[in-house]
């Protein structure tokens, strides 16, 4: 079962691969964009850290809510929006049940995917965090379906995600901001599918240090 | 080319908040914080529709400067140049309800309008339903003609909230606001124009290429790229450059009468702007277009980028009428409005 213990690792360990890589991604974002991405997500995620540990966090559903409401109430933008969508999406998705399980949490991504695409009125191709959200999503369900646990999906889903982000140098934005300056971004890697990899990377270490779900 | 990183901040993380602190210190004849909001210390009357807007900080004095009579009710001011998150919008639409609606106006840049898409549900939720929002473009460079929808939110889009702020005050329906505010969107055109870049305030990272010292004409209000025009590029080539454009992309001709901003994008000097002034008034004079209102200054900056925009607004009597009405907020006053909010 993933309590709300395993959530706040998972959001703990999220917050400081991200912080570790708060420069990197902000430098991707300058290529395009305004340069801050790297900043943003590590302040939303250093918010939700400190939210989840208050009390009456007490199911993973509900720490994954909290940790979207800190994206939607302390950084904005259409990062804090998508991102927020997403752990907002996965955490409810999680409270269904009272006991939830892997394949809860694949059909949190997957909810959360779905809301991603809505709300940024995007679709895959075009350079946006969809492209390592995507394949991270459809990684994570084939491996369920292949029997693995928790840990074996968050393996799978991080190296998707980290090929989806690698794949997005070669493509030209055309969502968000970046698409006003198409040729500029040729080359780089697109700086939410970056946090996306990093994301399911640093969950899949998590997992693999001591959890057996 | 040097781009300036000292600036004479505390902690760059808290600059938004202690400027607005600042300025709503220094303006509390007309603003005042509420919470993270700036409101009009004094309200609209009862039943009038209130108008809002949230946008990124960084562009001051948009939209803390555009908050007062005759103007916006409420301004949500969002992380430096980001959205602010949904819940500081509704809040925002709160704030700004008087009884008679509420209009959410939306910049179009993706994070501004997912972050009111959300802000909207959220108050359909809670029960909040005379919300009307809508998104305004302006600026030539982001997408051709015939995909005008997709593009982004300039400089021009002051004569939307000068017309569409009148409209509100005078006590017209949400739906006539939102008929006014769509009408002078569709009679609005902008360009920029910069020389180099700026530093973000928190990362310390350059927007775009800091070595670059060409002219670039199209670009976006947070630096976003534009076409680079090469060294011989002098003042009136680029004003005649840029007014030609917007000229032809309104489908303006001889006789058309038009409002005409400059707006400072950060620091350029007066004699600068004044130049390029000169050069944009001979540009339509000599396409026979007459330039019956004109506004030159800093507007909508980004930071201290050196550049600016021209904006031209196709006007008629019920824009003009609009234009003219009384206003007074921090940034902007039109006179004849009186001195007690």
């Amino acid at each position: 079962m993933i309590d709300h213990r395993i959530a706040r690792r998972l959001v703990a360990s999220a917050a400081r691969r991200v912080d570790h890589h708060r420069d990197e991604l902000s430098r991707l974002d300058a290529v395009a964009g305004d340069g801050d991405h790297g900043v943003n997500m590590a302040t939303a995620l250093a918010e939700a850290v400190h939210r989840c540990e208050q009390p009456g966090q007490d199911t993973a559903g509900a720490v994954f809510r909290t940790t979207g409401r800190a994206f939607h109430e302390t950084v904005g933008g259409a990062a804090g929006a998508l991102f927020g969508a997403f752990f907002g999406a996965l955490g409810a998705r999680l409270d269904r049940e009272e006991e939830p399980d892997a394949a809860d949490f694949v059909e949190g991504m997957r909810t959360g995917l779905a809301r991603v695409v809505r709300i940024g009125r995007s679709a895959p191709g075009q350079k946006t965090m969809i492209d390592a959200l995507g394949p991270a999503t459809a990684s994570a369900s084939d491996t369920l379906g292949s029997g693995e646990d928790l840990t074996g999906v968050m393996v799978a889903a991080a190296a998707a995600a980290r090929a989806g982000a690698a794949s997005t140098a070669a493509m030209r934005p055309s969502a968000g901001r970046a698409r006003y300056a198409p040729d500029a971004s040729l080359g780089t890697e697109d700086p939410g599918a970056c946090t996306v990899a990093l994301i399911f990377e640093a969950w899949a270490d998590e997992l693999n240090d001591e959890v057996t779900i | 080319m040097n781009v300036r990183t000292r600036r004479f901040l505390n902690r760059p993380d808290q600059a938004v908040r202690e400027m607005l602190e600042g300025y709503a210190a220094a303006h509390s004849d007309v603003l005042r914080l509420s919470g993270g909001l700036v409101v009009r210390t004094v309200p609209k009357p009862r039943g009038h529709v209130g108008v809002v807007i949230g946008n990124g900080s960084g562009h001051e004095p948009a939209m803390i400067g555009w908050v007062g009579k005759g103007l916006f009710d409420v301004n949500v001011p969002g992380p430096i140049f980001s959205s602010p998150g949904p819940a500081s919008i509704l809040e925002g639409i709160k704030a700004a309800d008087r009884g008679g609606g509420v209009l959410l106006l939306v910049s179009s840049h993706a994070g501004d309008i997912m972050n009111a898409d959300l802000a909207i549900a959220d108050a359909e939720d809670e029960g909040i339903d005379d919300v009307e929002m809508v998104v305004l473009y302006d600026d030539v460079a982001s997408a051709p003609k015939d995909r005008m929808t997709e593009r982004r939110g300039g400089a021009g889009l002051f004569f939307v909230w000068k017309t569409v702020g009148a409209a509100a005050e005078r006590g017209d329906s949400l739906r006539t606001c939102v008929r006014i505010a769509r009408k002078t969107r569709d009679r609005v055109r902008s360009l920029s124009a910069a020389v180099g870049t700026v530093a973000h305030p928190v990362s310390g990272q350059p927007l775009g290429d800091p070595e670059d010292t060409t002219v670039a004409v199209g670009l976006g209000v947070h630096g976003e790229p534009g076409t680079r025009l090469g060294e011989e590029a002098r003042a009136d080539d680029i004003s005649a450059l840029m007014i030609d454009r917007l000229v032809d992309d309104a489908d303006l001709g001889p006789g058309d009468r038009v409002g005409l901003l400059l707006n400072n994008a950060g620091s350029l000097t007066l004699m600068e702007l004044s130049v390029l002034y000169r050069g944009a008034r001979a540009a339509l004079e000599r396409s026979g277009i007459q330039v019956v209102r004109s506004w030159v200054g800093s507007y909508a900056t980004t930071l201290d980028m050196a550049g600016f925009a021209f904006a031209i607004c196709h006007m008629d009597g019920e824009l003009l009428d609009l234009y003219d009405a009384p206003a007074r907020a921090a940034a902007f006053t039109m006179p004849g409005a009186g001195l007690s909010g």
